[in-house]
């Protein structure tokens, strides 16, 4: 029950995220149907094309922004919205709301980043007359999920930290740009610590290999040790804002 | 004197910065009886419930629900297993339909009455398929009510049940906690409506600024509690009127009126030996001990 009540509280942002990313997905293959490949590439490869559109450039930063805000909710706002009551005295523990609400966020997550996954290469055949490999998809959902469950949980630690109404969507908004502030000076620009620079891994770094950049195509293995490391990052999150909650008077 | 307490607390404390919410309380509430907490606005009732239910932490102090600690969270929700509580906002999820709340509340507690859901369903006149949100507000209380009193709790706690009820409802929800009682349920309800208490009450606890105030029977109150007045010939003697059992005094011409809690015949007889020509003694309401609770501590 704990799971359906989390669920009932965040499918609205949910499908609508769900709503727009498939839009966005059936609009690029219709455009693609035009205009692929451009007469001004003719031999630019449709995963290159799916990759900038899909992985690339902006594409990393909203999901960012996508999951620290799947990651708001919880009793904070059931305080403002005068239900923390009610729930409190179920008898269930403050650990177990918490974790019925991150379980079904990361579910939510991890359907946003398979949306892609299931439209582009099933419908590319019929509409662009082009293939697009699943392998692709699901190597790019990995590493969007691995970076998409640490900013999930930062959000999940503002909206335990922050009871104000606006405080924890302006805070979740302005983190990724706030990281990559520090991560450039830190980092000299990207040129240092390249692991740590979300917006890169999640591309599937392939600026650094010129031959996967040309092709599109990410063809080596995952970075399982980051993505182990980010795994314990954000558990490390969850587990902190469970703490936190725990000591907190409603 | 009840046998066990289904709530007792020890110097009870709870610290919002430098205000202090709930002061050195020591609370005692009896089982299978009706307790009614009374206190002004602040006085420090909701605040009380709140650390009793485990959603907010004492700053010092203990207390026990059901016997069992309320400041470690594992038993805390063991308790609340057996408690039903309905909350001062009597908010519930406004996403929800009144069935799917009822669905949801019932599918935690093992001593959920389907009959007594179906009845207050049609009782309150309640859409099962409407959403919370679309609620009246009076309705929406009527919902909250139903979660807690279509189960059999060990210990039933209401933050102000009545606000936003029309006077039949009232009357209904005064009757359903007397047949809660009457079925083993210990009912412990804060109020601002004193009339609903001294209906309904075996015991009444009274708070103030966060202390215990009073803390009686109603037939204690009704017993020791007296309005004494005293008539002089002349103006009266100045008198040190402190002591046990007196309350407020007050002084208007050749009268005073004490408010007693207790020891009124020595009083009365204090009266005479400093010259008082008529002494009166009548019985009190909760109100006037209320108020002189209060009055008298503030």
């Amino acid at each position: 029950m704990l799971l359906s009540k989390a669920w009932r509280e965040s499918r609205v942002r949910f499908l609508l995220a769900l709503s727009a990313l498939a839009l966005f997905s059936l609009g690029f293959l219709l455009n693609a149907r035009r205009d692929f490949p451009p007469p001004e590439s003719p031999l630019l490869p449709y995963a290159a094309v799916v990759w900038s559109r899909f992985y690339a450039g902006y594409a990393g930063p909203v999901f960012a922004i996508v999951a620290l805000i799947f990651g708001l909710g919880g009793l904070q706002r059931e305080r403002a919205a005068g239900t923390a009551g009610f729930t409190l005295a179920l008898p269930v523990s403050r650990a177990q709301l918490l974790g019925a609400r991150a379980l079904v966020g990361v579910l939510e997550l991890s359907a946003l980043v398979l949306t892609p996954a299931v439209i582009v290469p099933v419908l590319s055949p019929p509409l662009v007359h082009q293939a697009y490999p699943v392998s692709q998809c699901l190597k790019f959902a990995a590493l969007f999920m691995s970076w998409g469950v640490v900013w999930f949980s930062t959000g999940f630690l503002w909206s335990i930290l922050f009871s104000g109404d606006y405080t924890a969507p302006a805070a979740a908004i302005l983190t990724p740009f706030a990281y990559l502030v520090v991560f450039a000076n830190l980092s000299r620009g990207g040129l240092r610590f390249r692991y740590a620079n979300p917006f890169a891994f999640m591309s599937g770094d392939m600026d650094a290999d010129p031959r996967a950049f040309i092709m599109g195509l990410h063809t080596g293995p995952l970075p399982w040790m980051t993505m182990a490391v980010l795994a314990i990052v954000a558990l490390v999150l969850l587990a902190a804002a469970s703490k936190v909650t725990k000591r907190q008077s409603f | 004197m009840a046998d066990s307490w289904v709530i007792e607390t020890t110097a009870l404390t709870k610290r919002y910065g430098k205000f202090e919410a709930v002061r050195q309380l020591d609370l005692r509430v009896g089982a299978g009886r009706i307790t009614g907490f009374l206190g002004r606005n602040g006085a420090g009732k909701s605040s009380t419930i709140k650390m009793l239910l485990g959603m907010s932490h004492p700053s010092s102090g203990t207390g026990r629900l059901l016997g069992r600690p309320i400041d470690d969270e594992r038993e805390s929700r063991e308790s609340r297993k057996h408690v039903a509580y309905v909350a001062e906002d009597k908010q519930t999820y406004a996403y929800m339909t009144v069935a799917q709340m009822v669905a949801f509340t019932r599918s935690f507690y093992s001593d959920w009455r389907p009959e007594v859901e179906a009845r207050l369903l049609r009782q309150y006149d309640l859409p099962p398929g409407r959403r919370v949100k679309a609620l009246s507000k009076g309705m929406r209380t009527k919902l909250a009510l139903l979660l807690a009193l279509a189960r059999q709790p060990e210990l039933l706690i209401l933050d102000e049940p009545s606000e936003g009820l029309d006077p039949v409802s009232i009357e209904e929800l005064l009757q359903a906690l007397v047949a809660a009682a009457a079925d083993g349920t210990a009912v412990f309800f804060s109020s601002h409506q004193i009339a609903e208490v001294e209906r309904i009450a075996d015991h009444v606890c009274v708070i103030d600024r966060g202390r215990l105030v009073l803390d009686a029977s109603l037939e204690q109150i009704r017993d020791q509690h007296r309005r004494i007045e005293l008539g002089f010939a002349s103006d009266p003697p100045s008198w040190d009127w402190s002591g046990e059992g007196i309350g407020s005094v007050r002084t208007s011409g050749r009268q005073i009126t004490i408010m007693a809690r207790g020891n009124a015949d020595a009083i009365i007889e204090r009266a005479y030996g400093i010259g008082a020509v008529s002494v009166e003694s009548s019985a009190v309401s909760l109100r006037e001990v209320f108020l002189d609770s209060v009055v008298t501590e503030a």
